[in-house]
């Protein structure tokens, strides 16, 4: 008989590893995740006039972050759920473990330490560039991967719930995460709620939650409000639902 | 074991899929659903591990009872044999120690099977072929404890030599106590010398029950493949004549 009553966390695990071994062997990601935002330090690093403030490298470095936490996002757990159903994984994995559940950990727990590797490369190289120290912000790349990592990845559950192919959903993931990340600067000032519309962007929630880690690591006033946190919340709710949602019948095999 | 009817359609679909079917398992055989393309196999297969909603119908079995192997399941290339054992294996019982279930496992297994599994051990998926990681895939299914197993086309795509060890492996399974196997399949040769027990889903119904001598002699055939053509033929030949 099925053994019932033992821990999901120690199934998860075992889908951890795999899907590490996946993810890790894959190049292809690390072009997204990594080196797409090395290109892009060293361009602006050789267009810069000045060096860099702390300040401003703290800010830079968040801003990359947001950037590989929403590719990763879209990439690994949106578009590698719907892979996973389209590919009968989840259906055939799903009854050996027992339920969906284990496999989802595994995904989610998987990519959050595939994205903690990339932030630290990256934050390394772009210390070297801009001769900064890294300490501060080691510790926010780890204390940002459950309080703001995590709900990214939950509200990513959502796009493997639609009844969409793999292959039509994932370029619209990826320009969705470039629009988000290239109107991250937009501020709203017209005195009314409309200025709150900023927080439907994700990568704004990122990285301002970000800041107020960082400060709060480098003991300096946080200048947070509180809708980042709560919209991090609605994200994990939203992120239930969707697993709640989420069929392992595949669309394309049989 | 004879099933509540089943009655299904899918949305859109103007007529239902499955007319009341009523599936018959047996212990102790194979039991092999057959039918052509778009009969409706895997949509019952499906039904009965409790993926689709039917009115009426529940499948007997809970889902923590079943083990359902699917056809053409992509799996990371990278992942060696062992890690695809140890994912079945550990996933299923993951408080053993995975060198007691491989113990376990390999006690199992027949000389020839232990020296193949010994073989893929190290070898990783993608180098593997169909038939390898369909006999390793469906050899480690068949460890786990469970009530009912079902096989979607398992060995859809093998190679003939390499077949009749999947087919061995369903078979012996079978013989477990208090245990159900349904495998579909398309390829009918390779029931000639199991004890099976054939279900053929034709047009929403269940069109023939019985085992494969018996196929054979009601389809005036010693070739299954003929047989089941004549049956084609047959049904054909009744719609014109109503």
């Amino acid at each position: 008989m099925y053994e019932k009553g033992v821990s999901t966390v120690l199934r998860g695990y075992e889908y951890f590893k795999i899907f590490n071994k996946q993810v890790f062997y894959n190049k292809f990601a690390y072009i997204w995740s990594l080196a797409i935002p090395i290109v892009f330090l060293i361009f602006n690093s050789l267009n810069a006039e000045e060096a860099m403030t702390y300040g401003e490298f703290a800010y830079s470095t968040l801003f990359f972050w947001s950037y590989m936490i929403l590719i990763t996002a879209s990439d690994g757990i949106g578009m590698g759920l719907l892979i996973m159903r389209d590919s009968n994984f989840l259906k055939m994995y799903a009854y050996i473990s027992g339920s969906k559940l284990p496999i989802i950990l595994g995904k989610v727990f998987s990519q959050l330490f595939f994205l903690w590797v990339n932030m630290v490369v990256f934050l390394s190289f772009s210390a070297i560039i801009h001769q900064q120290p890294i300490l501060s912000l080691l510790f926010t790349s780890v204390l940002l991967l459950i309080p703001v990592a995590l709900p990214i990845y939950f509200l990513f559950v959502i796009p493997a719930t639609w009844r969409v192919r793999a292959a039509s959903l994932g370029p619209m993931l990826t320009l969705s995460v470039i629009l988000f990340v290239n109107v991250i600067n937009i501020r709203l000032d017209t005195g009314t709620l409309i200025d709150y519309a900023i927080y439907l962007n994700p990568a704004t929630v990122i990285v301002q939650f970000s800041e107020a880690i960082h400060s709060f690591i480098l003991q300096m006033p946080i200048e947070m409000t509180w809708i980042p946190l709560g919209v991090l919340i609605l994200y994990v709710i939203i992120g239930f639902s969707g697993y709640r949602k989420l069929d392992i019948i595949s669309r394309e095999a049989r | 074991m004879i099933l509540k009817p089943i009655h299904f359609s899918y949305k859109k679909q103007k007529d239902p899929l499955l007319k009341d079917v009523r599936l018959r398992l047996e212990k102790g055989r194979l039991n092999v659903l057959i039918g052509t393309n778009g009969a409706g196999k895997t949509t019952l297969l499906d039904i009965l591990c409790g993926l689709h909603d039917v009115k009426g119908f529940e499948s007997p079995f809970p889902k923590d009872e079943v083990v359902y192997q699917l056809q053409g399941m992509y799996l990371p290339p990278m992942l060696k044999g062992k890690d695809l054992v140890r994912l079945i294996l550990k996933t299923d019982a993951p408080r053993q120690s995975f060198s007691r279930l491989t113990e376990q496992f390999n006690e199992k297994l027949a000389p020839k099977e232990r020296q193949r599994l010994e073989k893929l051990w190290d070898v990783k998926y993608g180098d593997m072929s169909v038939g390898e990681r369909r006999w390793l895939i469906i050899r480690s299914v068949t460890q786990l404890n469970r009530k009912l197993y079902v096989f979607d086309e398992p060995t859809a795509g093998v190679d003939p030599a390499s077949r009749p060890y999947i087919i061995d492996a369903l078979e012996q399974l079978a013989m477990k106590e208090d245990v159900y196997v349904l495998m579909s399949t398309h390829i009918l040769h390779e029931l000639a010398h199991v004890k099976s027990f054939i279900s053929f889903l034709h047009e929403g119904n269940m069109a023939f029950e019985g085992d494969y001598e018996a196929f054979l002699k009601e389809y005036n055939s010693e070739n299954p493949d003929i047989a089941f053509q004549n049956f084609l033929e047959l049904r054909e030949l009744h719609h014109y004549q109503s």
